[in-house]
């Protein structure tokens, strides 16, 4: 079947399986950076934005997507800069391995969209579902608090 | 990946219902439990998405929800959210993660009568009625729902009494993102303080959630203050669980009174 979706703001047609997840989809068509983890729901590597709201792509029908708006980490940042999110959890050192970061990233921009000036409670209940195995999630805490600031200041 | 054939996008209740009469047919609604099944007689999946059912109506008596509104979205509207003490704003952060809270329906949360489902308990605890078609739209209260098992029946709006009263919900987890070793509803409705009315609820057992009737009829007619001991005591006599993988059925018994006595602090 084929379906129509907007992804990282370009319109896409896509010819796809029935039983297709979008997690399968998206990087078959080269968005690498939605990472393929836990396939069931439980970890954030692979979480992407519809229509705004952080989900995950693993347990996502890529049909039930069809007309909908897809917003992966390629679309948050470019191949030569980082978005200001990913140089702070560099610099606050929350990222070694770095395979949850893309998925951290896509639901850290969500959480200051719908609130901009979280409490650090509030970054810890919204990124919960995003697990990190290496850094822990003090200093991805941190690194999400200073980018609020920082964007509240601009 | 399920190995289907179609992807259905019906645009009525009702040629949803057809489509899902079809041997091979599944409903899917935010679909986090269907994309994880393993089963192969799937041939077709029924998108109840796109029939809509997405509403929040405030009526004078009771709350109507579209069985397609988001867990998220259960908290958009503050009179909703802020009911019987402000139940629902406070439970629903306790369900799963933000990007699950965006995916999953209220009426796959029921259909799916999962043993462990938060959903299940905050929603008896607020009395409600379903309404369901299988041919005809007719209307069901949920403790009746999860003790049937309808086949083939689509739930479509989920009705929520203005009753008074308090109503808080505990949940015991091994940590903040897992499911509930036990979880637990108490609502009262107090006049000064005695207990005019009560309803108590406790899921995962890890069976489906259930009124504890005893413990009602035991708050009734008493002084709030100074029960609790009485009340929790009655509590493990009666609770009903089970063990599994996840806690043995003594470990739930003396869960469930420390969730009582949290409980009855709080209304
Ligand atoms: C990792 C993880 C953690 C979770 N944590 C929690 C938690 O802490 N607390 C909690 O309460 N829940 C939790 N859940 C469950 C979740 O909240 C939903 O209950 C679950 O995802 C089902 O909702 P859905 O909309 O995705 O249903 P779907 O997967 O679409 O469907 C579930 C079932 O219901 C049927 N169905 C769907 N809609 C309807 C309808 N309108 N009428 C009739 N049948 C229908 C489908 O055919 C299917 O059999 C968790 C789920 C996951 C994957």
């Amino acid at each position: 079947m084929k379906v129509t979706i907007k992804i990282n703001g370009k319109v896409q047609s896509v010819e796809i399986e029935p039983g297709e997840m979008l997690l399968e989809t998206l990087r078959r068509l080269g968005y690498k950076g939605v990472k393929h983890a836990c396939s069931t729901a439980s970890c954030g590597a692979c979480s992407v934005q519809i229509d705004g709201k952080p989900v995950l792509s693993c347990t996502t029908f890529t049909a039930a997507v069809d007309g909908h708006e897809v917003m992966t980490i390629e679309g948050f940042s470019d191949e030569n800069s980082l978005s200001d999110i990913q140089k702070a959890l560099i610099e606050e050192g929350g990222s070694q391995c770095g395979f949850c970061i893309p998925g951290l990233v896509v639901t850290s921009e969500a959480l200051l969209r719908e609130n901009p000036n979280p409490t650090r409670q509030e970054v810890i209940d919204y990124l919960k579902g995003n697990l990190c195995r290496c850094t822990g999630y003090e200093s991805q805490t941190l690194a999400i608090l200073k980018v609020a600031k920082e964007r509240q200041s601009k | 990946m399920l190995n289907v054939k179609a992807y259905l996008k019906p645009d009525t209740v009702q040629s949803a219902y057809e489509m899902g009469q079809i041997p091979g047919s599944l409903y899917v609604s935010g679909g986090l439990m269907v994309a994880q099944l393993k089963i192969s007689n799937v041939e077709r999946i029924v998108d109840l998405k796109s029939v809509g059912l997405t509403h929040i109506e405030d009526h004078s008596d009771v709350f109507k929800i579209g069985a397609n509104v988001k867990i998220s979205d259960l908290i958009s509207n503050p009179y909703l959210a802020n009911l019987n003490g402000d139940l629902l704003k406070n439970s629903i952060k306790e369900i799963g993660s933000t990007q699950i809270r965006n995916m999953a329906t209220l009426g796959g949360s029921i259909a799916f009568k999962l043993g462990w489902s938060d959903i299940i308990t905050i929603f008896m605890i607020l009395d409600s009625n379903l309404e369901i078609y299988d041919g005809e739209f007719s209307k069901i209260s949920l403790q009746e729902y999860v003790k049937k098992s309808p086949k083939g029946v689509i739930i479509t709006e989920i009705e929520v009494p203005k009753s008074g009263g308090i109503a808080v919900f505990e949940k015991f987890a091994k940590s903040n993102f897992d499911i509930a070793t036990l979880n637990l509803g108490l609502k009262v409705v107090l006049d000064g303080q005695i207990v005019k009315d009560a309803c108590v609820v406790v899921g995962s057992r890890p069976m489906v959630s259930q009124r504890i009737k005893e413990v009602e009829e035991f708050l009734i007619g008493k002084q709030l203050n100074g029960i609790t001991k009485d009340a929790c005591d009655l509590m493990e006599r009666v609770v009903q669980v089970g063990s599994d993988i996840r806690a043995s059925a003594e470990y739930r018994k003396a869960l469930s009174r420390f969730l009582l006595d949290k409980a009855l602090r709080r209304v």
